[in-house]
């Protein structure tokens, strides 16, 4: 669906984006994840053919550039923020871009927007605005959508309603590229992240493949914790506190239990330490920056 | 293009400016029929339409650029459209088409005015100064539709260079008050090279009064003929100039 090869984009004479290269499938959701200026719009923006670049962007194996957006025609897109004219209601936002009444009745209906769609968009709050933004994105069921933050300034209730609209589409085939700095959100619906640092791809995994990317700690409880922190201390076996738990290495626990067991020391509870998607980004830009250094 | 056109016409009615400029005309038309003399010449000069119509165009046609920008809707526009040059046209045949609608609306008002407010119904084939009224309003209106063409280009391109509406407005307002009398003065200064000075752009906004008026000759030093394909000119310039600064601009 979408071919990025080999992408470069200059601003001045600073490389914003260099090489980036990535193919989203079909029904597939890939994440776009980075710290702020990584390069996570300016890509999006190229993606739109609304800057310069060198290397290929192909939407549907034809080609995107800044002057020819004709394979575009079936992408949607929300980027910053949402395109909205204040002037005209919500359903007249929609209506302009819109090809079935049928597809805009829906849309308003899923994003439950029917109180004030036919009321000025000026007066919208910030996420009725994101809202509309959203719902002009999906507009056409396009078979690309690409969109830039879109759980700003949503409350839960409509962030899990763009999170199942998110995952109809994508069973439908449309295949979406996302950026949002709400990881624990984008990891619900991703099935790919593309892990973009100073411009560059660090990493391209699909989602189930991280959680093996750091070692998790395991938590231990024990009949007598301070019996047992003397035994890990005098068998020099690394170990930290916390709460009513020692939080020991997975790579130590067969040699922690033998410990243990030998002076005794029934073992209460013994579970695993789930980092979360959020801890394995900074986990991982972190050792980049260490590798750096 | 017919879809672009559409689209933008239909964000342009939804606007209020729209109204605002068409209100603000009338408004400035029948301040003009209080208080100046009533004769034929006010209803020739469309009770000052002419030169109010394309300052209200420099306005508007900014206005219009610039909140495409300012709503971020500027970058939906660009990528859902395959060519910019679409956009730009869209949005000027627009603003061209709102000229077209206030000066229709000029001349209805001018003579509801001045049978209204003057008491007068003037035969339009009544000869003033060796032409009827109604060939002198036909020029007259001949005039402000190319000096509106002439102000739709410049406002599209100083929006794209100055990116501040206000500036744009305020320009607009200079050239239109102030532009005639400042190339004479141009002129009058260096009378030496006035022969190249004639051609400079301030000198165009004489269109609006020249063609109905041939004395005028001898202040703007351009015949009738010159003083149009100046202006066509002058707004294919513009317009161009506009558009290329419009691709360049980064989003």
């Amino acid at each position: 669906m979408l071919i990025v090869d080999k992408l470069n984009v200059f601003i001045g004479h600073d490389k914003i984006v260099n090489q980036v290269s990535f193919n989203i499938k079909s029904g597939e959701v890939v994440g776009l994840i980075g710290p702020n200026g990584a390069g996570k719009t300016t890509i999006m923006k190229t993606i739109l053919g609304l800057t310069k670049f060198t290397g290929e962007v192909k939407v549907n194996n034809k080609k995107v550039t800044e002057t020819n957006h004709h394979a575009l025609a079936n992408v949607g897109a929300l980027i910053e923020h949402p395109a909205i004219y204040p002037f005209l209601t919500g359903r007249q936002n929609l209506e302009l871009y819109s090809q079935q009444s049928s597809d805009m009745d829906y849309l308003i209906a899923a994003l439950e927007m029917n109180n004030y769609i036919d009321t000025k968009a000026s007066g919208y709050s910030l996420g009725m605005k994101q809202k509309l933004g959203i719902a002009i994105a999906f507009l056409n069921t396009p078979q690309l959508i690409i969109l830039d933050e879109p759980m700003n300034g949503l409350d839960i209730e409509s962030t899990i309603k763009v999170r199942q609209l998110i995952d109809c589409y994508a069973k439908n085939g449309t295949a979406f590229l996302i950026s949002s700095h709400i990881l624990s959100e984008l990891q619900k619906v991703m099935t790919r992240a593309i892990l973009i640092n100073d411009g560059q791809i660090i990493m391209n995994q699909e989602v189930t493949k991280f959680n093996h990317l750091i070692q998790q700690d395991y938590k231990v409880m024990t009949e007598n914790n301070s019996l047992a922190e003397a035994v890990l201390e005098t068998k020099k076996i690394n170990f930290a506190r916390q709460d009513n738990y020692l939080l020991v290495k997975p790579q130590n626990l067969y040699q922690i239990q033998d410990e243990l067991l030998k002076q005794n020391i029934h073992l209460r509870e013994m579970s695993p330490v789930t980092a979360d998607f959020e801890q394995i980004v900074v986990n991982i830009l972190a050792n980049q920056r260490e590798q750096h250094d | 293009m017919i879809r672009s056109l559409k689209e933008e016409i239909y964000k342009f009615i939804h606007q209020k400016t729209s109204l605002y400029g068409l209100v603000a005309l009338v408004l400035l038309m029948i301040y003009s029929a209080l208080t100046s003399k009533t004769n034929a010449d006010s209803l020739i000069s469309i009770f000052g339409a002419i030169e109010w119509i394309p300052i209200i165009l420099i306005a508007i046609g900014s206005a219009f650029f610039a909140m495409e920008y300012s709503n971020n809707t500027i970058l939906l526009l660009l990528y859902k459209n395959s060519e910019r040059s679409e956009i730009y046209i869209a949005k000027f045949l627009t603003i061209l088409l709102y000229g077209i609608v206030l000066t229709a609306t000029a001349i209805i008002t001018a003579f509801l005015l001045s049978i209204v407010l003057q008491s007068r119904q003037y035969n339009l084939f009544t000869v003033i100064a060796g032409k009827t009224i109604l060939i002198q309003l036909g020029l007259n209106i001949l005039g402000m539709i190319i000096y509106s063409l002439f102000a739709v280009a410049m406002s599209f391109m100083l929006i794209m260079l100055i990116r501040v509406n206000a500036v744009v407005i305020c320009i607009g307002l200079a050239w239109g008050f102030f532009g005639a009398s400042l190339s004479t003065a141009l002129m009058k200064t260096f009378p030496t090279i006035s022969n190249i000075l004639k051609w400079n752009p301030l000198n165009m906004v004489f269109i609006s009064q020249q063609l109905s008026k041939p004395y005028y000759y001898r202040v703007s030093q351009l015949s009738n003929s010159q003083l149009i394909m100046g202006t066509l000119f002058y707004s294919l310039f513009f317009a161009i100039l506009g558009y290329l600064l419009f691709r360049q601009r980064r989003v």
